[in-house]
């Protein structure tokens, strides 16, 4: 037989052995589509206002929540929050200007200044990577990390 | 693999209302999840598997190199192809729509997401048209409002002077550094009103350029879109013969006709390292490293980033030339401009890689605006209702289709660097001269997983 084919041969049983070594057995990794059972589907409202919450400034018991200060241009926080699709999250932001809060993705905004943290709430419906900024100073507060 | 996809319309879904500094990052906010661990082994395994087994099994005489075009064949489908009519139609078209986005971003409104400019020249044009031309062969070639405009006020058709040799493609590497600074580096450079001013003086220098050094020539130097989708569209199965024909070929098959002149390594060192720096930037290690900076001082980190992450990859792959020219006895420079087109299919994956999404997300924007391109409550064609739909790519889609790409572009790599070593040195040489191309080429493919995969 040709060389060149027992390395064709040997490279794509290498590649099929790795490729069901690395992968996840229980397909633990692997995202499924979000079904309509796990996703609160908000569709129809085109304005964000069914994840906005009127402002409870305590997050509830089935809320993530997150917590990031401001203060002297420098932020507090966890940096990444992760949750998962469907979960419910309570954003308390303090700051020590007056500024705007900016969840981007989900394009909600609030007030923050000394005397008033912004709360949002929000329910994470897609996965991605959402990032919360200061309107203003364009302050990265945190990033939404949302997995499937 | 088919997953079933949900569309969920997020709920307000999208689009700030503010001034991102960076429209590619910013458009929306929204990142891609990384890739997991385990796919980002396997995308590494089979890239260094397909090197090794590329290098035993790829053709010992070229099969790319001096190809030439075969002549077009006549039917109905290859008049309609070639008429002046139907050229001329999307020659107005894309006049128009050119027109369209300059008035919507000097007299729209002033917001990214509520003019249509923004999104049309970040998304549709430099994505969404990068990707058509990689598929279809260079379409600017007709679509280009700069060429119809210059043939119509008749400005190049006589060039004033000889275009200096030296120059090459500088003159578009150049642009093309100023292009990409603008979407991922300067502040507001995604407000209508930036950009407008931006394509306003983009329109003069290339007219001007037309102008000086004639059409054609500025076309192929120093126009860096012409430049751009030029490369992409040799990547294409299509092309055209001496007589405006059609013809079908090998894809990559354009890339080796690619004339090595000063600038090349440059342009595409500019178009792979923008990417590249795209990437960096949504690490969280650039972030926390930038994120206490002011306005001022972030544009310049910023600006010092893209320019030191392009020189690192251009020097990257000069240093393989090097090793190479060590082989082969040549100097290493004239030898890395011969082998700067290998590095053309990795550029696209790359962008495919970053901006798939971005395209089928963030680009349906561009279906809303279409109604409303002013920002002033229209509803021409009766989209401005649409409501992005964010639930279109599952994660799983996404993390395949960048895999694939960065594998993808590195076999492309591999293949056009062989094929012109075997075109250019004795049979040993030849294979001797690939070991350190192989290894810059797995490390951008790894580079390019890794920031993937980082978050």
């Amino acid at each position: 037989m040709d060389k060149r084919w027992i390395a064709v041969a040997v490279g794509v049983v290498a590649l099929v052995g790795i490729f069901l070594a690395v992968r996840p057995r229980d397909d633990a990794d692997v995202p499924k589509a979000p079904t309509s059972t796990e996703t609160p589907s908000p569709s129809g409202h085109e304005d964000g206002e069914m994840t906005m919450e009127p402002s409870a400034t305590m997050p509830a018991e089935d809320e993530v929540p997150v917590v990031v200060g401001v203060r002297a241009g420098k932020v507090t926080g966890p940096g990444t929050a992760t949750v998962k699709v469907g979960d419910r999250l309570h954003l308390t932001v303090t700051s020590d200007v007056v500024d705007e809060v900016h969840v981007h993705g989900y394009d909600l905004t609030a007030d923050v200044g000394p005397d008033e943290p912004a709360h949002v709430e929000l329910v994470a419906a897609t996965a991605g990577i959402f990032e919360v900024e200061l309107e203003g100073s364009g302050l990265l507060l945190v990033r939404i990390r949302v997995e499937p | 693999m088919r997953r079933r996809l949900l569309p969920i319309a997020t709920a307000g879904v999208l689009f700030l209302n503010d001034a991102r500094p960076a429209l590619a990052h910013g458009l929306g906010g929204r990142l891609d999840l990384p890739v997991p661990r385990w796919l980002f082994v396997y995308g590494a395994a089979v890239a260094l598997v397909i090197s090794f087994v590329a290098l035993a099994v790829l053709w010992r005489s070229p099969r790319l190199e001096g190809r030439k075009e075969r002549d077009g064949h006549d039917g109905p489908l290859q008049s309609l192809l070639s008429s002046t009519i139907v050229e001329w139609t999307l020659r107005a078209v894309g006049l128009a729509l050119f027109l369209l986005v300059v008035v919507a971003a000097l007299g729209g409104v002033d917001e990214p997401t509520d003019n249509v400019a923004p999104v049309f020249v970040y998304v549709w044009l430099w994505v969404g048209l990068a990707f058509a031309c990689a598929l279809l062969g260079n379409l600017w070639a007709t679509l280009s409002p700069f060429d119809t405009a210059a043939r119509l006020l008749a400005i190049g058709d006589e060039p004033r002077r000889a275009y200096p040799k030296a120059w090459g493609k500088w003159p578009a590497a150049l642009l093309l550094l100023g292009f990409t600074w603008l979407e991922l580096v300067a502040p507001f450079g995604a407000t209508p009103r930036t950009l407008g001013v931006a394509i306003a003086a983009y329109t003069l220098i290339t007219l001007t350029g037309m102008a000086v050094f004639g059409r054609g020539e500025w076309n192929r130097r120093g126009e860096a879109f012409a430049v751009l989708y030029d490369l992409l569209g040799r990547l294409a199965p299509f092309a055209r013969d001496g007589d405006g024909r059609v013809v079908r070929r090998p894809v990559l098959g354009g890339l080796p006709s690619l004339r090595p002149e000063p600038g090349l390594l440059a342009f595409v060192g500019v178009l792979l390292g923008s990417t590249t720096f795209d990437g960096v930037s949504r690490t969280s290690a650039w972030t926390s490293l930038v994120g206490g900076l002011g306005s001022v001082s972030g544009t310049l980190a910023g600006t010092a980033g893209l320019i030191a992450v392009t020189m690192l990859v251009t020097g990257a792959f000069s240093l393989a030339m090097a090793s190479a020219s060590l082989v082969s006895g040549e100097r290493w420079h004239p030898l890395a401009v011969r082998f700067a087109h290998s590095l053309v299919p990795i550029a696209f994956a790359y962008m495919v890689a970053h901006y798939f999404s971005l395209l089928v997300l963030e680009g349906q924007l561009g279906l809303r605006l279409v109604s409303d391109p002013f920002g002033l409550g229209w509803n021409l064609l009766g989209t401005a209702g649409w409501s992005v739909n964010l639930g279109l790519l599952s994660v799983g889609v996404i993390w395949y289709v960048q895999v694939v790409a960065i594998v993808a572009g590195h076999i492309g790599g591999v293949v056009l660097a062989h094929d012109r070593a075997v075109a250019s040195f004795p049979a040993r040489v030849a294979m001797r001269t690939q070991y350190a191309l192989l290894a810059v080429m797995i490390l951008f493919t790894a580079i390019g997983l890794l920031l993937l995969s980082g978050g």
